[in-house]
């Protein structure tokens, strides 16, 4: 992935917080997702606009992973949000 | 001028005394209590604690240990004096009944903080840079002010206090972000807001974060805040032409529409919105049309009014404190606006509801940590402190490892109302506690009230009475110059000094 790729979210996602969750629901769809943990900490990072190699960074610190471990895992995750249009790349 | 009510509904006409047990929730009440070593003795005389203020022809009893207070005559006042000096017994009746709960009711009195070390909260302050140039603020330190807080710092900080959390086994942890602006550095909140949210879940206790911002950031930004934090305290000082004549951007533009903006985004969401007003000469008879636009255009929980806190700043824009007889009047009719929409009007100093030795975090075991890694007591400048001569710094955080001065820590721990003998006979010496023990002075001979105490003991004894039910009585004092002087300016309000 590019240092500098940045994403944004499908204006057709909205989403809520509550007690450390986030629901994600697609307005046009009706389908929603749940993020726990690492996922939502992620999904806050990105939607205030941190790009990847930052997302990697802060989240290594929040959770005192090594950065090789946490760029494993948010791949994982943002491929899986692009496949089902929660996310596009954008920069 | 109205008769004063004597009694309430369905009670008694020949009763001279009306009493009024305060409900009211207590907050920051110590534990234990007792004997308190160290101390000025002053306050440990319990019949200090019960007060007597003349009020028109009237007295108010007020004994906040006793969440008690009662409108009297001269007559019933002094009987009540006697019985508290040598325990004379007043009979039955409504006088005997506040004198048994004068003497078998009374809450712990407020105590310094002793024992192990455990901060109320911990602070944060991101940056002390910001992006607003506000006229009268005295946070300008170019020196200082384009420090940002190391991220690594900002994780050590956070970790350190949630063990110290988990230590003591604390069922609630908060985090605060002063600044400058913190938002000026946003990924130190960023970073520590799901790290302590992590950590609290690990420790199993709540938790809770407070910002302090000018409100200026963005749409995205705004949406994050409300979505994450639970108390924003907003600075708005009004309409446009005051917002952007005290709190212009660097560049001299308008901040304005983007803080009514945020202030609106704000308002939707779930979080404790609270509306900051500073308030100078010339915007204190405004106070009433900026609470009412601010009940009208936004939902806040809370709207808190301040007078301009003095420095180099504000003097060379010629803004001034407000008169404080006119800050206090124009407080309570913006208060009476607020409460009508179910705002809480908030004077921090006058809130009868606390029980407090300290008015401000230092004291508690706050621990602020600067974005150079020391740990002090409170927020406000290093030169400040020193001004007024004393030393705040508690420590320094050098990786995971605090360090901490215990003597520094006691020092705090002493800036109490105990070690205050102006206050020692002040009805509201448990609510404002003296104030900030940097920015004001609580010196002088008995009854020399200065701005802040005035305002502060005006404003407090509305409170008092509204809590009663006695706005009626409220609102003949406050028509009435000679008589609130009469009482604002009482030099001791201990019920034993009653003549």
């Amino acid at each position: 992935m590019s240092q500098a790729l940045l994403y944004h979210c499908s204006p057709a996602i909205v989403w809520v917080k509550d007690a450390g969750q986030t629901l994600l629901v697609d307005r046009e769809t009706g389908q929603s997702w749940l993020l726990h943990n690492m996922e939502a900490v992620i999904w806050d990072l990105l939607i205030v606009g941190y790009p990847y190699e930052k997302i990697i960074q802060m989240i290594s610190l929040v959770l005192s992973l090594s950065e090789e471990r946490v760029e494993h895992t948010l791949s994982g995750v943002l491929r899986t949000w692009q496949k089902a249009g929660i996310i596009h790349p954008s920069g | 001028m109205m008769p004063i009510p004597q009694t309430r509904q369905g009670e008694q006409k020949e009763s001279p005394a009306e009493a009024c047990p305060l409900s009211l929730p207590s907050a920051s009440l110590p534990k234990g209590g007792g004997a308190i070593r160290g101390m000025s003795a002053f306050g440990a005389h319990p019949d200090h604690n019960i007060f007597a203020l003349i009020l028109l022809s009237k007295f108010l009893i007020y004994a906040p240990l006793q969440n008690l207070a009662a409108i009297v005559d001269h007559a019933a006042t002094l009987r009540l004096r006697d019985s508290l000096s040598s325990r004379e017994n007043v009979g039955e009746g409504r006088l005997g009944e506040i004198v048994r709960i004068f003497n078998t009711r009374a809450e712990p009195t407020p105590s310094p903080k002793q024992g192990d070390f455990a901060p109320v909260f911990l602070g944060l302050l991101p940056t002390r840079s910001c992006n607003l140039a506000c006229q009268y603020c005295g946070f300008l330190t170019p020196a200082e002010s384009q420090t940002v807080m190391d991220l690594k710092l900002a994780r050590d900080a956070v970790n350190w206090y949630m063990d110290l959390v988990r230590q003591a086994g604390a069922q609630h942890a908060e985090v605060h972000y002063f600044g400058g602006e913190p938002f000026c550095a946003e990924e130190v909140l960023d970073l520590t807001v799901p790290l302590a949210r992590l950590r609290a879940r690990e420790a199993g206790c709540t938790m809770r974060f407070e910002v302090a911002t000018n409100g200026t950031f963005g749409q995205k930004r705004c949406q994050w805040a409300a979505d994450n934090l639970d108390t924003i305290v907003l600075s708005l000082d009004g309409p446009a032409e005051i917002q952007d004549q005290h709190r212009p951007r660097k560049n001299g533009n308008s901040s304005f529409e983007a803080v009514v903006r945020n202030a609106r985004i704000l308002s939707e969401g779930a979080v404790d919105l609270c509306l900051r007003a500073c308030v100078t000469s010339e915007t204190v008879d405004r106070m009433p049309e900026i609470a009412a636009w601010f009940c009208r255009d936004f939902r806040p929980s809370a709207v808190s009014f301040e007078p301009v806190q003095p420095s180099p700043q504000s003097v060379a824009a010629h803004l001034v404190p407000p008169d404080p007889w006119a800050f206090a009047l124009n407080f309570i009719t913006a208060a009476r606006i607020l409460e009508s929409h179910g705002v809480e009007p908030v004077y921090a100093s006058s809130d009868i509801r606390a029980r407090r030795v300290s008015f401000c975090p230092v004291g508690q075991d706050a621990v602020i940590v600067s974005p150079d890694g020391t740990i002090s007591a409170c927020y406000l400048l290093q030169r400040d402190w020193e001004a007024k001569g004393l030393d705040l710094h508690l420590g320094y955080l050098d990786g995971s490892a605090p360090h901490l001065d215990a003597d520094a820590i006691a020092f705090a721990r002493s800036l109490n109302v105990w070690n205050k003998p102006f206050c020692e006979r002040c009805f509201c010496k448990w609510h404002c506690a003296g104030g900030c023990h940097v920015n004001h002075t609580s010196e002088g001979p008995p009854g020399a009230y200065d701005q802040l105490c005035i305002q502060t003991r005006i404003i407090a004894l509305r409170n008092i009475l509204k809590a009663m039910g006695q706005d009626a009585l409220a609102g003949d004092w406050l028509q009435d110059r000679d008589a609130m002087e009469r009482t604002v300016y009482q030099a001791s309000d201990a019920l034993l000094d009653v003549r």
